[in-house]
């Protein structure tokens, strides 16, 4: 941290909007000597835990800023942060995901809504999670430096944007999919901020409840497709349940204190035991599904062979999670999840049974004889919003 | 360019009619040496240093984490042409984050005090107590403190709820007082 004479430099890792200024040394009498002379960094943010004598932080002469607040130009950021922009994007790779494996014909159209449309409802349920936790939030590193508790947009705001982005998501989903994805999507969302928030403090089940949440998606992705729900759906929502566990597991493993202080009922703090055994006992379960994909004609048989390596690996994580339970074995089996999904979802690609979905031979000669045009019934709606009837590509 | 865009931004803000915040310690950005990361450079416009007087200010101020509770406290502003809703919106608000920082602060309190309590009866000489002993101790506070978090969390979420329906109704006065401004100022 370099000082130069009258410009004070804030550590970046901090984060917050009173954190991040360069302050311009100015004649006010404001600037303070203090924390020069006593060596100290003057925006230490972390109280020392135990330690409930520690002084309030040093007013630095941006401690009070305006809220709501907006930097210039970060408007888009602050909404990324608002709907968890890297959850959601992992959670609209798994329903492209589901999308691809759907055994029926790939529609781009119907594609685009249906992964915007999972974006938005997945953008819409953080916020209104983000709106309920405001001062559990605060109480946890992790989580302190999230829109709503540094005071830069107001909750009206992030109500109003989760309930635009759920009108928006939803109608996607209907209008440019079908009636099953949007009632996945609806019913995912009334879970999670309905069911699975307020639970979160009440019981450990709603580990089990969250991980349904997780699963949903690439089911909406393969009724987004298909129309239908079948076993190769189960495949895929199965293993994106079975993941949830070891990741969500490792994760929380360091945040115990955390999590205890805020109030949150997980496994890592109630059962450390139960938490080390799921993580294992699900990574297992990966393996598990992923032989099985094949035998249900999701995959072909070169699946279970490529996936066996990962798994493996997985699992072996898992196991040393199981055994060590440490910060360290804790923190490689947690990133290396996050690793293992996006993978496991292009080899799933990769090894997807049939790319092409043709109509029976029987069709085929009808419609050579005749000279009709045949109406495409469509998986998605969007034909049936627009009254016209289109045509039956020939292959 | 640089201008064009500006000065569209600025009548967009003054558009939306958001609180206007005069700042009265603006600190202007110097351009920074090439040494720092691009990342630091955030500017704040309105920044204080000391808590503001409600009156004094145009918009609601937010501090820094208080120690004990580590909320962060809130000022909220009010001038003369506060409406009747808008002031019991104000003071709805003063209170949940009194009651707020007066349940957190009890509540780390007793967290910090029940954890020395336990480390020092579990310390075997100059050895830390291990992880898994100290999930003996976190579980015992979550089931100690089970109740009161759940009566919380239902006086939290109803309280939250209170407060955004009063803020919409807040901002849909405002909006229909700007509209009613507007078509006024247009038929004199």
């Amino acid at each position: 941290m370099i000082l130069f004479k009258g410009m004070r430099r804030v550590p970046t890792h901090l984060k917050t909007p009173a954190e991040l200024v360069l302050i311009r040394y100015s004649t006010a009498a404001n600037i303070s000597t203090h924390d020069d002379s006593r060596n100290l960094n003057p925006l230490q943010p972390s109280v020392p835990v135990g330690n409930i004598e520690s002084p309030l932080l040093p007013e630095t002469p941006v401690s009070w800023v305006p809220s709501p607040y907006t930097s210039p130009g970060k408007t888009l950021s602050q909404y990324k942060k608002l709907s968890k922009f890297r959850l959601t994007s992992l959670v609209v790779i798994t329903t492209m995901g589901g999308y691809a494996m759907a055994p029926a014909a790939f529609d781009p159209t119907s594609f685009a809504m249906c992964t915007l449309g999972t974006a938005l409802v997945s953008a819409a349920a953080n916020a209104i999670n983000q709106y309920h936790e405001v001062p559990f939030d605060s109480q946890m590193s992790r989580t302190k430096n999230r829109v709503l508790v540094t005071g830069q947009m107001t909750p009206l705001h992030a109500v109003t944007f989760a309930v635009v982005s759920a009108t928006t998501g939803l109608s996607m989903l209907y209008f440019g999919t079908n009636g099953l994805t949007a009632a996945l999507g609806a019913g995912n969302l009334f879970l999670y901020t309905t069911i699975y928030t307020p639970m979160k403090r009440i019981s450990i089940v709603n580990t089990w409840v969250g991980s349904v949440v997780g699963a949903i998606p690439p089911l909406m992705g393969w009724a987004g497709c298909a129309g239908t729900l079948d076993a190769g759906a189960m495949i895929l929502a199965g293993i994106l349940y079975a993941w949830q566990f070891p990741h969500f597991n490792a994760l929380s493993w360091n945040l115990r204190p955390d999590y205890s202080r805020a109030g949150y009922r997980m496994m890592a703090v109630t059962n450390p035991g139960l938490c080390r055994r799921t993580a294992l006992r699900y990574s297992v379960a990966i393996v598990g599904l992923s032989v099985l994909a094949p035998v249900l004609d999701v995959t072909n048989y070169w699946f279970a062979l490529e996936t066996l390596p990962l798994n493996a690996y997985f699992a072996y994580l898992a196991y040393k999670f199981h055994e060590k339970s440490d910060s360290g074995s804790s923190r490689k089996l947690f990133r290396f999840s996050l690793l293992h999904l996006p993978v496991l979802m292009l080899l799933f690609l990769a090894n997807k049974k049939e790319w092409y979905f043709s109509k029976p031979a029987g069709e085929e000669i009808k419609a050579k004889d005749s000279s009709l045009l045949t109406i495409k019934q469509s998986a998605s709606s969007l034909g049936n919003v627009l009254p016209v009837a289109v045509a039956e590509e020939s292959r | 360019m640089n201008k064009c865009f500006k000065s569209q931004h600025r009548i967009l803000l003054s558009q939306l009619n958001l609180p206007r915040c005069y700042a009265t310690a603006v600190q202007k950005e110097a351009p920074p040496p090439a040494s720092q990361k691009p990342k630091a450079r955030v500017q704040i416009v309105g920044g204080l240093a000391h808590k503001p007087d409600p009156t004094s200010v145009n918009c609601d101020y937010i501090g820094p984490p208080d120690a004990q509770s580590n909320l962060r406290p809130y000022v909220r502003h009010y001038g003369d042409q506060e409406t009747e809703l808008a002031r019991k919106l104000r003071l709805k608000r003063i209170e949940v984050e009194a009651w707020n920082m007066d349940f957190w602060t009890r509540h780390n309190k007793r967290f910090y005090e029940e954890k020395d309590d336990f480390i020092r009866l579990h310390k075997e000489g100059e050895t830390e107590v291990s992880a898994d002993r100290m999930s003996e101790f976190y579980k015992s506070f979550l089931d100690k403190n089970w109740r009161i978090h759940l009566m919380y969390n239902i006086s939290w979420y109803l309280k939250n709820f209170d407060i955004l329906t009063l803020a919409a109704a807040v901002q849909v006065q405002r909006l229909l007082s700007r509209a009613k401004r507007r078509s006024g100022s247009t038929q004199t």
